[in-house]
């Protein structure tokens, strides 16, 4: 097998989809133009999530809700919300099974410094496993077959679990505006208002998919009350861009710990490790290459500072115990090796 | 000659092949959803959607995000035309 050859000012390797690269190395997506259409798109997105917060701000209990996972990111985001935008915030975290004992002090220390409202929500670990296997060993991310994947199966069946009961807290304690984490590769734009009649579109195909792989019961944790009452999602990191040198000298201040025993490009679940992994073999490239070139073009981080955090593992003990947590052998692992590889060599010869 | 829906299907395609799909020979439906067929979800209709915006410089109003005005890729290119940026 011929050995993956990383873009020479991204990590974009050469096992990603359509790259392609110049004679200095350099890949075809840095090498892309800003065009003034994108820069004056991302002014427009600016005005825009300010507008919608001041709009919004004052109009309810809640200003806001703040999907806070704990991680570094959603942590920076929790006190940007609380003492830049001056928000009155209820926080919520999913969480998964995986998250970290040090994670969750984190969470709880940093909701009371900034005293807002925090909620945990716990799915049952027997949902959440099973929804895992299938999203990483099935097809229930039905429409990945040909769609590059910019995170792993693992992280975006979490993330429509999370998404949906975001919403569906924003709708019961009527608060018109969502935050999130996502920074610049991993969402395209900064406000999206929540639209009800595309979503229920999606929602009925996505129902049928899931409750045929995960039982009726999964319905439960898609499902949204048809209500009119309007709501943003607003991902602060694509208007307010920060270092992570930054994130984390601001976040110190507050108490928070860097957890141990992590894959470099996560820093509250250990499960991510598992989700790199099976990307890794069913795609051939890592799942946060995109995200951390799209960072590192926007000078938010170096690229030797997002090797680093592509080629920090977990010891092996360590991942050995999350694999038996999740109910995954090492055998289950070859597998899907073997079926990725089938599957890409059946799609190159369509 | 190229009409203007033409020209803007094929950015449409060039920019799906080059930037999201697997397997970029794949033949993508012109007339069908582009979710209904498995090509992209939800989140990569909003992609495609603000690609689209970036792309023409046009704000795409929430109530315009339907089956019936961009329920295709054909549907997408004559909404383009539709909004006046027929001079492309």
């Amino acid at each position: 097998m011929m050995e993956s050859v990383l873009c020479s000012r991204c990590v974009l390797p050469s096992s990603f989809p359509n790259i392609s690269f110049d004679r200095d190395g350099v890949c075809c997506f840095c090498a892309r133009p800003e065009t003034a259409r994108q820069t004056e798109f991302d002014t427009r997105q600016r005005q825009e999530f300010e507008d919608i917060v001041r709009i919004n701000k004052g109009k309810f209990a809640y200003d806001a809700l703040c999907c806070y996972s704990g991680g570094k990111d959603s942590t920076y985001m929790l006190k940007m919300m609380v003492r830049d935008l001056g928000l009155n915030v209820l926080a919520f975290t999913l969480d998964n099974g995986f998250i970290t004992d040090q994670s969750k002090q984190n969470i709880v220390k940093v909701a009371d410094i900034l005293a807002v409202d925090h909620l945990f929500f716990k799915p049952a670990r027997a949902f959440m496993t099973r929804m895992y296997k299938e999203a990483v060993f099935g097809d229930l991310n039905q429409a990945r077959g040909n769609y590059i994947t910019r995170i792993s199966d693992i992280c975006l069946s979490c993330i429509s679990v999370v998404n949906t009961y975001a919403a569906r807290l924003a709708l019961s304690y009527r608060i018109p505006m969502i935050f999130a984490g996502f920074t610049p590769g991993q969402i395209p734009r900064a406000v999206i208002k929540n639209n009800h009649r595309f979503y229920r579109q999606t929602y009925h195909q996505h129902k049928g998919h899931w409750t045929a792989r995960l039982g009726a019961h999964a319905a439960h944790y898609l499902d949204l009350p048809a209500d009119p009452f309007e709501i943003y999602q607003m991902s602060p990191y694509l208007v307010f861009e920060k270092s992570e040198a930054f994130i984390l000298a601001e976040i110190k201040e507050l108490g928070w710990i860097h957890p141990e025993k992590l894959d470099g490009c996560t820093s509250n679940c250990a499960l991510n490790v598992v989700g790199n992994l099976c990307h890794e073999k069913k795609y051939g490239f890592h799942p946060y290459a995109l995200e951390l070139s799209k960072l590192i073009r926007r000078g938010l981080l170096s690229r030797d500072e997002a090797l680093h955090k592509l080629t920090l593992q977990v010891e092996e003990p360590v991942l050995e115990q999350t694999l038996i947590q999740l109910g995954v052998s090492r055998r289950d692992l070859a597998t899907l090796e073997k079926r990725g590889t089938r599957a890409c060599a059946e799609s190159s010869a369509a | 000659m190229q009409n203007a829906n033409d020209y803007y299907i094929q950015i449409i395609l060039n920019y799906l092949k080059s930037s999201v799909l697997l397997n970029p020979e794949e033949e993508i439906p012109l007339d069908r959803s582009l979710l209904e067929a498995g090509i992209l979800d939800s989140y990569g209709i909003v992609d495609l959607l603000t690609f689209i915006e970036g792309e023409f410089g046009l704000a795409i109003p929430d109530e315009d995000i339907t089956k019936e005005k961009m329920g295709s890729i054909r549907k997408m290119a004559n909404y383009i035309v539709a909004r006046g940026l027929v001079g492309a």
